[in-house]
C-alpha cells in the first residue's frame, strides 16, 4: 500500500528532495514490497476492481460489464466497480488499461474490435503484448438474414442469386465501416461463397436493420439480440448463423458450414476482460476463474438468453492462445475487406 | 386499447413509480440546467442506480428524466445565452435578448409552458401514431435523409439574413469540422491526429465553448453595463393566458413538426427546433423582431425540442430502433431490465409503452410546477452582478466539458472554440449556421456516401425517389426564396448587361 503510493512521487522527482523520496519508498520497497506481493495472490481482492468500459452507457458491452460485475462481486468478495471509458473508438479505454498498475485492480471488457482497431487506426499505439488476456466469457456470431417480402428462402437461393447478377454483387448493411467486425464477417462469406458484397456501413445495428425493412439494402447482417425479435415478429428471415452452432431462436436457420460453406466460424464478435500486461500468474488465473464461475450465474445466464449470446468460456491460458489466433484472422479479415494496415 | 391506457395510468397509484417520476424530473432539471450535462448524459448517469429496480419504476424515472432534461437545457440558453444542448440554441436566440431587457422571468415562464404543451400534445400524437408514423419513416433511407439534412442547412439561408455571405462562411466552417474523425465508410482518420478525435468533434463542448466561454469574453470586453434590472415575477403564472391563446396556433405547429422530425432517426430535437423556428419566423408577420426578444420564438423553439422527444421514442417503442442518442441508451435500461425493445413490444411487454405514454401526461404537471418554481428563483438570480456570472458560467462549463467524458480533452475543445466563437462574433459572423452544419454535417456525409454506395456512384437517385425530390426541391427553394427578391432586382436593374453569375 504505502510503496504503491510513493511510487509516483519517485517518478516525478528531479531534485534533492525528489532523491530523498526515491530513496524512502526504495527502502519501503525492500522492507514491505516482498511479502505484500505474496499475499496478493491468496488475499487478492483486498479492495474494490475498477472495470473500464469502451462504449457508454446502455452499449451491448456495458451491459456485459455490469451483469459480469453483478455476477462476480459476490465472488470476489469486493465490488467490481463498473466506469465509462468510452471515446476516440475504443482508445481511451485501452490507454487507461495499458497505463494501469499490474495487480489486477483495473480491467477492462474487450471485444474483438480491440484487435482489428489494434491492426488498423490505433496500430503502433496498442498491440496485444500490451495486455494481459484474464478470460473470454461469451461469443456473439452473426446472423445474414433479408426481408420476409424477399424471394429468397435460402441462403443457397441468395447465393446463386448473386452469382447470376451481372457484377455478382449483393448490397449489404451492417454495423461499422469497412473493416468492422460484422462487414469481415460478410467478407469471410462472401469470399468461401464466391460472391461479391457492396457494403454499406451504419453507425448503429438497429439503423442497417431498419434500412433492411424499408428497402433500401437486399441483405443485412447483425448480431442474434436485436434480430430475435424481428424474426419473431415475422419482419425478417434469418438465412444462416455465421457461427458453430445453431441458435434456439431461430430454428431451422443452418449454419454456414452446415448448408456447405467452408466459413472459419471463429470470426464472431466475442467479450472477454483484460489487462494491463504483466499481472500476476496466479492472480490472472484466480480472476480467470472468477469470471467463469460468474457465467454460470443464473442470473447472468438470463441475461445471455435474453440477449442470444453464446457462453465460450477461456481461462488466461487459452485465451492468451486463442489471442494468436483471432489476430490473424483479424489481419487476414482486413486484408479480405480492402482495408490495409 | 382504453383498457391498457388505463392499466398504464394505473401504475401510478403505486407510491414508488410516483416517486420515480418526480426524482426522475428533479434531476431532469438540474442535469439539464448544467451547461455541458444534457438528457444523454443524464439517463446515463441513472441507469446504474435503475439496476435492480422494478421495470415500470425505472423506465418512468428515466423517460421523466429525459424530458426534463431536455426542458433545462432552455434555463441557461434565456439566462446567460449558453444552450446546454443543441436543442436549445434557437431557444437563446429570443430568449436571452429578453433576459437582457430585464424579461428573464417572463422568458422562462413560456419557455416551460410552452414545454409542458408541447409534451402534452406530442404524447398524444405519439399513442395514437407511434406505430403508422414509424412505419412510414423506415421509407426514409439514406437518399432522403441526406436530402432531409439539405432542407435543415437551407434553414441558414432564412436564419441570417442580415449578412447571407458570413452565414455562408459559418455554415462552411461547420461542414468542415463536421468531416474531422473516423471515415464512416472505410474507417480511416480524417484529420484526426490523435485518438480522442476519432469520433468527431464532441457537440456539448464545441457549443458551451462557442456561445458560453464567447458570452463570458465579451462580457469581460464589454465592461458589464448593458443589462437592465430584471423585473421580480409575481407569482407562479406571470404570464397570462392570453398570451399563449394568441399563439396557439404556432404552439401546435411547432409540436407537429417537431414530433414529425423527431421520428426520424438521425435528425431529432435540434433540427426539430431549428426548422420550427424557422417556420415561425416565415409565417410571423413581423419576422424582423425574431432574435430581438421575440416570445414566438421561445415559444416555437421550445415546443418543438420538447415534442421531438415523444417523436423520439416512437420507434423506440414500435420497432426497437432508437430516433435519438438518448433513446439508444434508454434500449439499454430495457435491455439491463430483461426487456427487448423491437416490433413485439406492444404485445409482448404492453406495461411499458402504455405506462411511458401515462407517464408523459403524469409528468408534466410536476414538470411545469418545478419550472415555473425555478422561473421565479432564476429570475432573481439575473441580477447577479455580472462579473460574478462571467466567473460563475466560465467555472461551470469547464467543469460540465470535463464532466461530459471524464477527461481534459473537452475542456481543451471548450476553450479552444471559446476563443473561435469570440473571435466569429466580433467579425459578425453567425454561431447557428456553425452548430447547424455541425450536427447535420454527419448525418449527410454519411448518408450521401451510403446513397452512392447502394446506387454504384449514380448521382441520379437523389432526384428518383419521390421523397428525396420533394426534399431537394423544398430546400432549393428554401435557399434561393429569401434572395429572391434582391436577385431578380438586380436581373432588372442590370438588364443589358451580362446576367450576374450568382445571388447574394
Amino acid at each position: 500500500m504505502i510503496n504503491r503510493m510513493n511510487a509516483p512521487v519517485a517518478r516525478r522527482g528531479g531534485g534533492w528532495t525528489g532523491k530523498v523520496a526515491a530513496i524512502a519508498a526504495l527502502t519501503l520497497c525492500v522492507v514491505f514490497g516482498g511479502p505484500a506481493q505474496a499475499e496478493d495472490a491468496k488475499d487478492f481482492p483486498s479492495k474494490p476492481i475498477e472495470f473500464f468500459v469502451q462504449s457508454g452507457p446502455g452499449s451491448a458491452s456495458d451491459i456485459f460489464a455490469r451483469s459480469l460485475a453483478k455476477a462476480a462481486e459476490p465472488l470476489f468478495g469486493q465490488p467490481v466497480v463498473v466506469i465509462d471509458k468510452s471515446g476516440g473508438s475504443s482508445a481511451v479505454q485501452m490507454a487507461a488499461v495499458k497505463a494501469a498498475k499490474p495487480d489486477g485492480y483495473t480491467i477492462g471488457v474487450n471485444t474483438i474490435s480491440h484487435f482489428t482497431k489494434m491492426l488498423t487506426t490505433l496500430k503502433g499505439s496498442f498491440s496485444k503484448d500490451d495486455y494481459s488476456w484474464i478470460a473470454l466469457l461469451q461469443m456473439d456470431p452473426h446472423v445474414i438474414m433479408v426481408r420476409e417480402s424477399s424471394p429468397y428462402k435460402s441462403i443457397e437461393d441468395l447465393v446463386a442469386a448473386v452469382k447470376m447478377m451481372p457484377d455478382s454483387q449483393v448490397t449489404v448493411g451492417g454495423y461499422g465501416s469497412m473493416g468492422s467486425t460484422a462487414s469481415i464477417a460478410m467478407q469471410m462469406f462472401a469470399d468461401v461463397a464466391g460472391i461479391k458484397i457492396n457494403w454499406v456501413g451504419y453507425k448503429a445495428t438497429p439503423e442497417a436493420l431498419s434500412s433492411l425493412l424499408g428497402e433500401h439494402v437486399d441483405v443485412a447482417i447483425a448480431n442474434p439480440g436485436v434480430v430475435q425479435q424481428f424474426a419473431e415478429a415475422g419482419r425478417v428471415r434469418v438465412l444462416a448463423i455465421l457461427g458453430d452452432k445453431e441458435i434456439d431462436s431461430f430454428p431451422g436457420v443452418p449454419t454456414a458450414e452446415g448448408a456447405g460453406y467452408a466459413f472459419d466460424a471463429s470470426w464472431q464478435q466475442m467479450r472477454g476482460v483484460y489487462g494491463p500486461a504483466e499481472i500476476p500468474d496466479d492472480i490472472q488465473k484466480k480472476m480467470g476463474d472468477v469470471f467463469i464461475k460468474a457465467v454460470k450465474d443464473p442470473e447472468f445466464q438470463e441475461y445471455m438468453k435474453n440477449s442470444g449470446l453464446i457462453e465460450a468460456t477461456k481461462g488466461p491460458e487459452e485465451y492468451k492462445a486463442f489471442v494468436g489466433k483471432i489476430e490473424a484472422i483479424a489481419e487476414k479479415g482486413l486484408a479480405a475487406s480492402g482495408v490495409t494496415n | 386499447m382504453i383498457e391498457q391506457f388505463l392499466d398504464g395510468f394505473s401504475h401510478f397509484s403505486d407510491p414508488l413509480v410516483g416517486l420515480g417520476l418526480v426524482i426522475g424530473a428533479l434531476l431532469g432539471y438540474f442535469i439539464g440546467a448544467l451547461p455541458g450535462l444534457g438528457p444523454t448524459l443524464g439517463v446515463a448517469l441513472l441507469i446504474p442506480f435503475t439496476y435492480g429496480i422494478d421495470p415500470v419504476v425505472s423506465i418512468v424515472a428515466l423517460v421523466a428524466l429525459y424530458v426534463a432534461a431536455e426542458y433545462g437545457g432552455a434555463i441557461t440558453a434565456i439566462m446567460i445565452n449558453s444552450p446546454g444542448t443543441a436543442a436549445a440554441v434557437a431557444t437563446s436566440w429570443d430568449g436571452y435578448p429578453m433576459t437582457k431587457r430585464g424579461e428573464a422571468g417572463k422568458a422562462l415562464n413560456i419557455s416551460i409552458i410552452c414545454s409542458g404543451i408541447g409534451i402534452t400534445l406530442s404524447a398524444t400524437f405519439l399513442a395514437l401514431t407511434a406505430v403508422p408514423l414509424s412505419e412510414f419513416a423506415l421509407t426514409f433511407g439514406p437518399t432522403e435523409y441526406f436530402a432531409l439534412g439539405l432542407v435543415g442547412l437551407s434553414l441558414v439561408s432564412s436564419l441570417s439574413t442580415q449578412s447571407p455571405l458570413k452565414g455562408a462562411i459559418a455554415m462552411c466552417l461547420g461542414l468542415a469540422l463536421s468531416t474531422i474523425g473516423l471515415d464512416a465508410q472505410t474507417g480511416l482518420p480524417r484529420f484526426a491526429f490523435i485518438p480522442d478525435l476519432f469520433e468527431g468533434l464532441p457537440l456539448v463542448p464545441v457549443l458551451l465553448g462557442l456561445y458560453a466561454i464567447s458570452e463570458v469574453l465579451m462580457m469581460i470586453e464589454g465592461g458589464f453595463g448593458d443589462h437592465a434590472k430584471s423585473e421580480p415575477v409575481k407569482g407562479l403564472f406571470a404570464v397570462p393566458f392570453a398570451t399563449f391563446w394568441k399563439m396557439r396556433f404556432l404552439i401546435l405547429r411547432s409540436a407537429v413538426i417537431g414530433y414529425v422530425i423527431g421520428i426520424l432517426p438521425g435528425a431529432g430535437a435540434s433540427i426539430g427546433s431549428f426548422v420550427s423556428y424557422a417556420e415561425a419566423k416565415r409565417a410571423s408577420k413581423h419576422p424582423e423582431t425574431f432574435g430581438r426578444g421575440n416570445p414566438e420564438g421561445i415559444a416555437a423553439s421550445e415546443t418543438a425540442n420538447n415534442a421531438a422527444v415523444s417523436g423520439a421514442l416512437a420507434p423506440l417503442l414500435a420497432l426497437g430502433i432508437p430516433g435519438s442518442p438518448t433513446t439508444a441508451i434508454l434500449i439499454g435500461a430495457l435491455m439491463i431490465q430483461g426487456i427487448q425493445p423491437g416490433p413485439l413490444l406492444f404485445s409482448k411487454n404492453p406495461e411499458i409503452p402504455y405506462t411511458i405514454f401515462a407517464s408523459l401526461w403524469v409528468g408534466v404537471p410536476i414538470m411545469v410546477f418545478i419550472g415555473l418554481a425555478g422561473a421565479k428563483a432564476w429570475a432573481r438570480v439575473a441580477d447577479v452582478p455580472r462579473p460574478i456570472v462571467a466567473g460563475v458560467v466560465a467555472g461551470v462549463c469547464v467543469i460540465g466539458a470535463y464532466s461530459s467524458s471524464n477527461s481534459l480533452f473537452p475542456v481543451g475543445v471548450t476553450l479552444i472554440f471559446g476563443i473561435v466563437g469570440y473571435l466569429l462574433r466580433k467579425g459578425g459572423v453567425p454561431l447557428a449556421p456553425i452548430i447547424l452544419a455541425l450536427v447535420l454535417g454527419d448525418m449527410m456525409e454519411s448518408n450521401f456516401r451510403r446513397a452512392l454506395v447502394i446506387s454504384k456512384g449514380d448521382w441520379a437517385v437523389f432526384l428518383e425517389h419521390p421523397i428525396s425530390l420533394v426534399l431537394v426541391t423544398l430546400a432549393t427553394l428554401s435557399f434561393v426564396a429569401p434572395r429572391l427578391p434582391g436577385i431578380m432586382g438586380r436581373i432588372r436593374g442590370r438588364r443589358p448587361g451580362p446576367a450576374p453569375g450568382q445571388g447574394g
